[in-house]
């Protein structure tokens, strides 16, 4: 391993943090619209990150930027998204929480240790090489995330998201009562999760203290002669009252993992490639679960994945290469991706119709 | 697992031990874990010494040859998780089921936490555990056990498993922060039951 490759590498875990490694998209969802400015020691670090990328090509790995569902574009009113983040779930099954919180892994099929999980949550400050490291938001409907990962084949392992103000008694997904041969398993959790509600909150109030000080008033021939000292004080910035406060409240829900055990849609990367390749997800109500094939505990249930619904976020090379990468500190990986080339997913569903983002696929088990 | 809870000791007064910075007892702890998760940089590697070559996923076993004073442990790895179960040996009668991996929160000193373990075929179970520190950037659910034998005759040969935190006062409160599975338990087992015989265990 080249000596530089190694030293790099453990700068990485400690220069690292999450706000160096996303753009724009993730932050939208946790705390502001507004992209935050770029300061110098985000900068710096993602420098330190950007002499990773050749050193790794040139040591074998790959670098593979996946494409997914942009959360701008699904959720266009900002700040409606953080402030009703489930809000659709009980009326269409869908919600900004679950757009967001979802993992789609990417397994390598000679070595099940080996991974790169996608998802707006998902980064190398905490996963290691399972994250990304760095994403961005394109000018099209498309998010970035970029991974360097060991060469081989990489199969669509699971997808995992969380199904806000649900509990085991409803159920997931759509419910069937057949027992055929199954894709994968189901496995739902029962859970809380944090909603941020706005709410009238009291606050005592917030004042601060100024020192005292002296301000001469009349400057007679180099000497002042007359001054007014004003001696230390408080101000009250904010009165007593109720203010508008976001406010955590736990509600059920649960944590949904779909592991898929059959080869439904795969990519192929060698050493010293960079390729942009696409997405997947799901919706959940496209995943079918065999309520005969059940083990089932008071806040577990584990049962047969029958079918499941996906759709392919194609997005095209040229809004990738439009990006610019040297300016959000990342010039040698912007020159890696202006030789970028696009790698097909090898796909084993059946294709049924069309989304936002790309052709849908099906692919159910044995009747 | 349909006992392992039983087999979870209240451990309240092992905590100080653990907290306190390095004991023998916390070093050997700290050195399974890491060899465990597949963090330890001294592990044998393939071929060298008495030691399993590590597999890439799955079942290890990786002190099962090892030394009389070296606790019989296996794990499995189920992606960028773990599970496993640390036994006692010669002079040192501890004996733990633990999981790890990214999604366990940070903890800046390990601390004792109360925990829902939740199943696939049991009910639920609220016990306390140890919010462990592995490293600087890896952390543990650690629960101690006070009968190694009986929560190896637990274990399913299919399992999945979660444990929700139960701190009312933590912002993760009744929040699922593991989730994982293994396959193969039984077969897994009874090399560690034979790497306990070896030790005079059982």
């Amino acid at each position: 391993m080249n000596p530089g490759y190694i030293g790099i590498l453990g700068g990485l875990m400690a220069a690292v943090t999450g706000a160096m490694l996303l753009d724009v998209t993730p932050a939208q969802a946790q705390s502001s619209c507004e992209a935050a400015p770029l300061d110098r020691s985000i900068i710096n670090a993602r420098r330190k990150t950007d002499r990773f990328f050749p050193i790794a090509l040139r040591d074998g790995k790959a670098i593979v930027i996946m494409a997914g569902p942009g959360l701008a574009q699904r959720y266009p009113d900002c700040d409606a998204m953080l402030d009703e983040l489930a809000d659709d779930v009980t009326d269409r099954g869908t919600s900004a929480a679950i757009a967001n919180s979802m993992v789609v892994e990417w397994v390598n099929a000679d070595d099940p240790g080996k991974l790169i999980m996608v998802g707006n949550e998902v980064f190398f400050h905490s996963f290691g090489f399972a994250g990304a490291l760095y994403s961005f938001s394109g000018k099209g409907a498309y998010d970035y995330a970029i991974y360097v990962l060991d060469p081989g084949v990489y199969r669509l392992g699971s997808i995992g998201y969380p199904f806000p103000r649900t509990d085991l008694s409803t159920g997931h997904g759509t419910q069937v009562a057949r027992a055929g041969a199954p894709i994968g398993e189901a496995r739902i959790v029962s859970t809380n999760r944090n909603e941020m509600k706005v709410e009238q909150v009291w606050s005592n109030g917030s004042s601060r203290t100024v020192g005292a000080s002296e301000q001469c008033l009349w400057w007679y021939k180099g000497g002042c002669t007359q001054s007014v000292y004003t001696p230390e004080h408080k101000v009250m910035d904010r009165a007593p009252g109720y203010y508008p406060m976001r406010v955590p409240t736990p509600v059920p829900a649960l944590d949904v993992n779909l592991r898929i055990d059959v080869p439904v849609a795969s990519f192929e990367v060698a050493a010293g490639e960079i390729v942009m390749v696409d997405g997947i997800f799901t919706d959940p109500i496209d995943s079918e679960i065999g309520l005969s094939q059940c083990r089932k505990g008071s806040s577990m249930h584990v049962c047969s994945l029958q079918a499941l619904g996906l759709e392919r976020t194609m997005a095209p090379i040229e809004d990738l290469k439009a990006y610019d990468l040297a300016r959000a500190g990342f010039p040698q990986l912007g020159k890696l991706v202006s030789n970028i080339r696009y790698r097909p997913l090898t796909i084993t569903a059946d294709e049924a119709g069309r989304g936002k983002f790309g052709p849908r696929f099906r692919i159910a088990g044995g009747r | 697992m349909k006992h392992l809870q039983k087999c979870l000791a209240v451990f309240a007064v092992a905590i100080p031990l653990l907290a306190a910075g390095p004991t023998p007892g916390k070093s050997d702890l700290d050195r399974q874990l890491a060899l465990l998760a597949g963090d330890d940089p001294s592990a044998p590697k393939a071929g060298a010494g008495k030691a399993e070559a590590a597999p890439k996923s799955g079942w290890i076993h990786p002190e099962l040859k090892g030394a009389n004073d070296v606790p019989c442990a296996m794990s499995y790895r189920d992606g960028i998780n773990t599970i496993g179960y640390i036994g006692p040996s010669k002079g040192w009668d501890e004996s733990y089921f633990f999981v790890t991996g990214p999604s366990i929160p940070r903890t800046s000193k390990t601390r004792s936490v109360r925990v829902r373990l939740a199943t696939d075929g049991d009910a639920d179970q609220t016990v306390r555990a140890f919010h462990y520190m592995m490293s600087s950037n890896k952390w543990a659910i650690l629960f101690k056990l006070t009968d190694f034998p009986a929560a190896l005759d637990a274990m399913e040969d299919v399992e999945d498993i979660a444990i929700v935190l139960m701190e009312p006062d933590d912002p993760q409160y009744q929040q699922a922060i593991f989730t994982g599975r293994w396959v193969g338990g039984h077969a897994a087992r009874e090399k560690l039951r034979a790497c306990l015989a070896t030790t005079g265990q059982r």
